[in-house]
């Protein structure tokens, strides 16, 4: 029980980085850690599998006012916020997805190890599987211009 | 200069040409594809219309045709051999970036990247080509 928390602190630890890291590098913004109570309303999903030597799961979970906002920060100020059609915000979520689920399994995986990442699939609503089940399971939220996600991430 | 992005992010197409201009290239025009069919179809174009490419941008993986097959269907039919290509991935340790540059493209970008990364690359390719 303790070597899991263990393990759940270690990759809290990771993912806060890997949010930071990718915000900062590709939209020159800050995204942080947000109440992990707080209930966030989850309005479009992404999910991206890693198998191979390893088997993972990231999903990231958005509210629609946040995943307009992340759309605006990747495509800039060309359309408002509440213009952009639902396949540019599916692309912007699958996107974040992709590159948090990809340094995660640079983290994740050996170097000598096979590890693949599957294409972002996007969901509507709540269907995509983000339960914690597995060896090792870690939720958080984040928020970027005042605007939050979840991240859920679990080795299966 | 004339750049080729292709991606079937639109995205990350933006955000790439955004990039670029923001790294202080002169774009004069911008070609976006969305898989590698089109991209043989866009450095097909600009030779039939003697309006050659500066650079390629490609990502790995894509439907339809994947980065890797527009490189071996790019040499097979001999089309811009001289125009550098960079690969776009978010996973720099995936073996379909090793065999690009095995088929002839120039480097790599791995997403996230900073808009430094992405000029020294750049400039590196377009001051000296390999």
């Amino acid at each position: 029980m303790a070597a899991n928390r263990s393990a759940e602190d270690h990759w809290i630890g990771q993912i806060d980085g890997i949010v930071e890291e990718v915000f900062q590098m590709m939209l020159q913004r800050s995204c942080g850690v947000a109440d992990d109570a707080a209930e966030i309303g989850i309005d479009i999903s992404a999910r991206v599998l890693i198998s191979g030597t390893v088997e993972g799961r990231c999903v990231i979970q958005f509210p629609s006012a946040s995943a307009r906002k992340l759309t605006t920060l990747f495509l800039g100020s060309e359309g408002s916020e509440g213009g952009w059609d639902d396949a540019m915000i599916e692309d912007a979520v699958g996107e974040l997805c992709n590159m948090i689920a990809g340094g995660w399994k640079t983290r994740l995986c050996m170097l000598d190890s096979v590890c693949d990442l599957s294409v972002p699939s996007i969901s509507r609503g709540l269907d995509l599987d983000s339960s914690d089940a597995g060896t090792l399971g870690v939720r958080r939220n984040y928020a970027f211009d005042d605007s939050v996600f979840t991240v859920n991430l679990a080795i299966l | 200069m004339r750049v080729l992005i292709i991606d079937d992010s639109m995205v990350i197409r933006k955000l790439v040409a955004r990039t670029l201009l923001q790294a202080g290239l002169d774009l004069t025009e911008t070609l976006h594809a969305a898989n590698g069919a089109e991209g043989i179809a866009a450095v097909e174009k600009a030779a039939a219309e003697g309006r050659p490419l500066d650079l390629i941008l490609c990502d790995v993986h894509m439907p339809v045709m994947s980065g890797l097959d527009f490189l071996l269907e790019k040499q097979r039919r001999n089309l811009a051999p001289d125009v550098p290509v960079v690969m776009i991935t978010v996973d720099g340790s995936d073996p379909q970036v090793i065999k690009a540059v095995g088929l002839g493209a120039q480097g790599f970008v791995s997403k996230p990247f900073t808009l430094q990364q992405v000029q020294t690359l750049v400039a590196s390719l377009l001051l000296d080509p390999a």
